[in-house]
């Protein structure tokens, strides 16, 4: 289980996390909305140890996060899946699922993993001799997922994933997160598209301005018509 | 013939200043900074082969086997010691750093070595071999060789590894290397190790035809700036090629113009660069002039 304890993270002066508590328990699918800027991605940089925070805690199964080098972090199974996705461009897409398995014990596991990856994502096993930088947006995605889910994540933490894809597409990526968070995967969803997010989502927080302002079940979300006008703009 | 007398022994000069250029240019592909010091570590590596031999009698050659260590550990100790600390920093204090490195380097060589011109003695410095009508001295042909070896070599250890795979990740998008587990704090240390590394190779192959004394590392720094910026900022490949050609350059107009004006000529190639192709000779797609290898 993740366990985030009263986090406040600064780009410098300018403090964007304000005393933000969240927990995502095994095996869910958990989502963090908001709008542009509200902090989303500071939150799982901050969970990923690119960013250490000014207070707070962070623990993943006994592995107190906020303490650690960010590229430990993946050692303890826990992986960002970056906005804008991030790819080595000039590399294969092969090359970019086996920079997913780096640390020793996904390393060992490198062959049955990517097998794995190329069952739930077909289309990667037919580029994986193209350069990353050469596929398309939605390909690209799946690279960015599939170099993820390299590393064997017991959390996969998933940042705007959807952006800038067109609509089907959409309905694709949402559907590989199911189908991941079905094997035992626990899935952290920081999304802009709130709609679907919450509609998968077992849980949700809404974080406003830096600060976690409501949270709840998916469903009861969704639900909740006053959470969409004054939060999300819907 | 003579012509073709020219264009071998330029190629084969090249094969040095390709190996000076990769040394480089990996250093800043991957750690973002431009090591000004790089001329200053060929010249004290050249020291350390001519006092191997001077002292302990040790063939140049054989030198390559400390040379190559020596120089790696020295790297990584720079980058750890040096850059690490000042790595966020902007680029006018890394510039600033490295430079400094370099004016201590070429001040200490001074101080403890004089301005005197060094070199080794060896049976085989004007060796030649005699192909039909050409003559191939044979150091620049040992030394061609060891640069053809050196790309190869390099070039499976940066497709075929891992840790050569981690080495172009961090070069493309270091904080996606981190998120995937890579030790960027260390790749650094060793890219900056490999690109010392291959100054200390060089001064081994040097040694054996050149002089050395306490300012030559600013002839080889400038050539492999030169280098460097024609084969493309962060590109081994282009680095290479970009020795080569450099060495073709060099030796065509020592034949044919006159050979005191070699460093206008690097000059002339510089600023043509920069302005008809300032992404280098080989691009390597979309912003690979920012990125490279
Ligand atoms: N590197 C940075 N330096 C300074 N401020 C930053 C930096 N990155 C983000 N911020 C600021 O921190 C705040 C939160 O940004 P963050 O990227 O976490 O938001 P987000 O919810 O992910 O937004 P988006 O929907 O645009 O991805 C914003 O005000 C942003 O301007
Ligand atoms: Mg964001």
């Amino acid at each position: 289980m993740l366990k985030i304890e009263n986090l406040n993270v600064a780009y410098g002066d300018v403090q964007v996390l304000w005393d933000v508590n969240m927990e995502v328990e095994d095996g869910k699918i958990v989502a963090l909305v908001g709008s542009n800027a509200a902090g989303k991605s500071t939150t799982i940089n901050t969970i990923s140890g690119l960013m250490k925070p000014m207070s707070g805690s962070i623990i993943f199964n006994e592995h107190k996060l906020h303490e650690m080098n960010s590229w430990d972090i993946p050692k303890v199974n826990v992986i960002q899946v970056p906005e804008g996705r991030k790819l080595f461009s000039h590399m294969t897409v092969r090359e970019n699922l086996e920079l997913g398995s780096m640390v020793p014990e996904a390393k060992k596991k490198r062959k049955e993993t990517m097998e794995m990856v190329f069952e739930l994502l077909p289309d990667l096993k037919m580029k994986e001799n193209s350069l990353a930088g050469e596929l398309s947006g939605g390909q690209q995605q799946m690279v960015a997922i599939g170099r993820g889910l390299m590393g064997n994540p017991k959390l996969l933490m998933l940042d705007e994933m959807s952006l800038g894809l067109a609509p089907l597409l959409v309905e694709q990526t949402f559907e590989i997160v199911k189908k991941i968070n079905a094997t035992g995967t626990t899935i952290l969803l920081v999304e802009q598209n709130v709609q679907q997010s919450l509609a998968i989502a077992d849980y949700a927080y809404v974080l406003e301005n830096g600060r976690i302002v409501m949270s709840g079940l998916g469903k009861d979300l969704l639900a909740d018509e006053n959470l969409k006008k004054s939060y999300l703009g819907m | 013939m003579y012509l073709m007398q020219v264009l071998i022994s330029g190629l084969m000069l090249g094969g040095i200043y390709a190996m000076v250029s990769m040394g480089l240019t990996m250093i800043f592909g991957v750690v973002r900074v431009i090591n000004f010091a790089h001329g200053e570590f060929l010249m004290i590596a050249m020291y350390l082969v001519y006092w191997l031999n001077v002292l302990l009698g040790m063939d140049p050659y054989v030198s390559i086997l400390i040379t190559v260590p020596v120089f790696f550990v020295f790297g990584v100790f720079v980058q750890r010691i040096l850059i690490q600390p000042i790595q966020e920093s902007p680029a006018t204090i890394k510039i600033f750093s490295t430079l400094g490195l370099g004016l201590v380097l070429s001040n200490l060589a001074l101080m403890l070595w004089d301005a005197d011109y060094r070199s080794v003695k060896v049976s085989y410095s004007t060796a030649v071999i005699n192909i039909s009508e050409l003559s191939i001295s044979v150091p620049r042909l040992i030394a061609f060789i060891f640069a053809l070896l050196v790309a190869v070599f390099m070039y499976s250890f940066l497709t075929k590894t891992d840790l050569g795979k981690q080495i172009r990740a961090v070069s493309q998008n270091r904080q996606a290397a981190l998120l995937m587990g890579i030790n960027v704090r260390k790749i650094y240390m060793i890219a900056f190790g490999i690109g010392s590394a291959l100054v200390g190779l060089a001064a081994s192959l040097l040694m054996p035809m050149y002089f050395v004394y306490p300012s030559i590392g600013l002839l080889f720094g400038l050539i492999a700036f030169v280098v460097v910026v024609l084969g493309g900022l962060g590109n081994m490949y282009g680095a290479f090629l970009g020795g080569l050609i450099i060495g073709l350059v060099e030796a065509i107009a020592g034949a044919y113009i006159d050979p005191a004006l070699k460093e206008v000529f690097y000059f002339i190639i510089f600023i043509l660069i920069l302005l008809l192709k300032p992404s280098g000779l080989i691009s390597m797609g979309r912003g690979s002039e920012e990125v490279g290898l």
